[in-house]
């Protein structure tokens, strides 16, 4: 089945003097798609919008689906729970049925997250979400806190998401560390303060 | 199924509240019973003592709804999984008024040992506990929820007048029944539940969307 492309139409953000087009542009589904664009540019404004945090001024979102994971500016976790109970939160949200933790997070599982290191909540919240499989990523630097060996173990959990149909779309400093060609690039512009 | 999951997760979160508020009020009972007349004319009836120390204690729980997820910065999982909003509102309000029942149920006993009341008003008591504490919880919940965006302190300055009239009818409803009093009650009860049913989305998303 051809699922429709996520698609932007004549959006508009608009979060006090900042202002974020009106743009229209389409995600493809099933591949990555990579937001670029310079500090201050509005790249996480964009997903925080397409994640349903923030409301466009103008403009439509389509083929959105229901259910998203999201990694980056805000947290995941209950910084006071273990990660094991923040992974039956997760499950139990998603309406799935008890699944055992992913075997990388098993040395943590009774750690409480408040007690991680931030790239070890990180490498969390992304084991976490990539071994549910949902339809669509939103990722928002999401390899920054994480060292050099496990971002490309992470780069080659994202060529295994994609073979599965799975949506990625994503911003990031670190674009050579991607080995292959994204599939859209949005570049966006310089912040225009009205 | 995402109700019980939420409920959970709430009363979990709670249960780091209830310490602070089953410990706020025993310094109350205590002053109170050292302060109070010997003279029966003069006495503080012991229903009177629970309801003060049970109203000034809540404020320790309800003050902190949504605390943790506030804490965490962890709003986004709601909209990332597509939770209603309505399903997070009538969880904070089952656990709260769960967490409310069982605060007024320790003082309830610890007044039942510092004033050693006739026990054929107990179940009475706890009957009426268990109204007061469902018709609190939903605006509880709201408002904490509303004033958790750095105005956390000012939830006892709007709580404590806003629930004035339940402190006045749990208190005349503990020593006689009385319809209007229960009416009271009952109406405080179904319209701020309505009430906060209504606000609570644009507070959700106000301090939701401040992160």
């Amino acid at each position: 089945m051809n699922l429709p492309n996520i698609s932007l139409k004549d959006l508009k953000i608009q979060l006090g003097v900042f202002t974020l087009g009106p743009f229209s542009f389409d995600f493809p589904v099933g591949s990555l798609s990579l937001i670029r664009g310079a500090n201050g540019s509005g790249k996480t404004s964009l997903l925080r919008c397409l994640l349903g945090r923030i409301r466009q001024s103008a403009g439509h979102i389509n083929g959105l689906p229901h259910q998203i994971g999201s990694v980056g500016s805000e947290g995941l976790l209950m910084t006071s729970w273990t990660v094991e109970q923040n992974w039956n939160f997760i499950l139990g949200l998603l309406g799935k049925k008890t699944e055992p933790l992913p075997s990388a997070l098993s040395l943590i599982r009774s750690k409480r997250v408040s007690h991680l290191s931030l790239g070890q909540r990180r490498k969390a919240e992304l084991l976490s979400l990539f071994s549910l499989s949902l339809p669509l990523y939103l990722l928002d630097e999401p390899f920054s806190p994480l060292d050099q060996s496990e971002r490309h173990f992470f780069l080659n959990e994202l060529k295994a998401l994609k073979t599965k149909g799975v949506t990625i779309i994503m911003t990031t400093h670190d674009e050579d560390l991607l080995t292959e060609k994204p599939a859209a690039i949005l570049e966006l512009p310089r912040s225009i303060q009205s | 199924m995402r109700l019980w999951i939420l409920l959970k997760k709430d009363l979990r979160n709670l249960s780091d509240a209830l310490p602070p508020a089953l410990l706020l009020g025993i310094p109350l009972i205590l002053i109170i019973q050292f302060a109070n007349s010997s003279s029966e004319a003069q006495k503080i009836e012991w229903k009177t003592v629970f309801w003060i120390t049970f109203f000034i204690s809540i404020v320790a729980l309800l003050y902190r709804s949504f605390g943790e997820e506030h804490r965490s910065k962890n709003f986004q999982i709601y909209s990332a999984f597509k939770i209603p909003k309505q399903i997070i509102f009538i969880s904070q309000c089952i656990s709260h008024a769960l967490s409310l029942f069982i605060i007024g149920f320790f003082y309830l006993w610890l007044s039942i040992l510092f004033f050693s009341p006739s026990m054929t008003d107990i179940p009475s008591m706890f009957a009426l506990l268990a109204v007061v504490s469902v018709c609190l919880a939903p605006i509880g919940t709201t408002l904490g929820l509303a004033l958790q965006v750095e105005r956390e302190f000012l939830f006892p300055l709007f709580f404590l007048p806003l629930c004035t009239p339940v402190v006045l009818a749990a208190e005349s409803l503990s020593i006689e029944f009385s319809r209007p009093w229960l009416s009271v009650l009952l109406i405080f009860g179904l319209v701020g539940a309505f009430l906060s049913a209504l606000v609570f989305e644009f507070f959700f998303d106000e301090l939701s969307q401040s992160l």
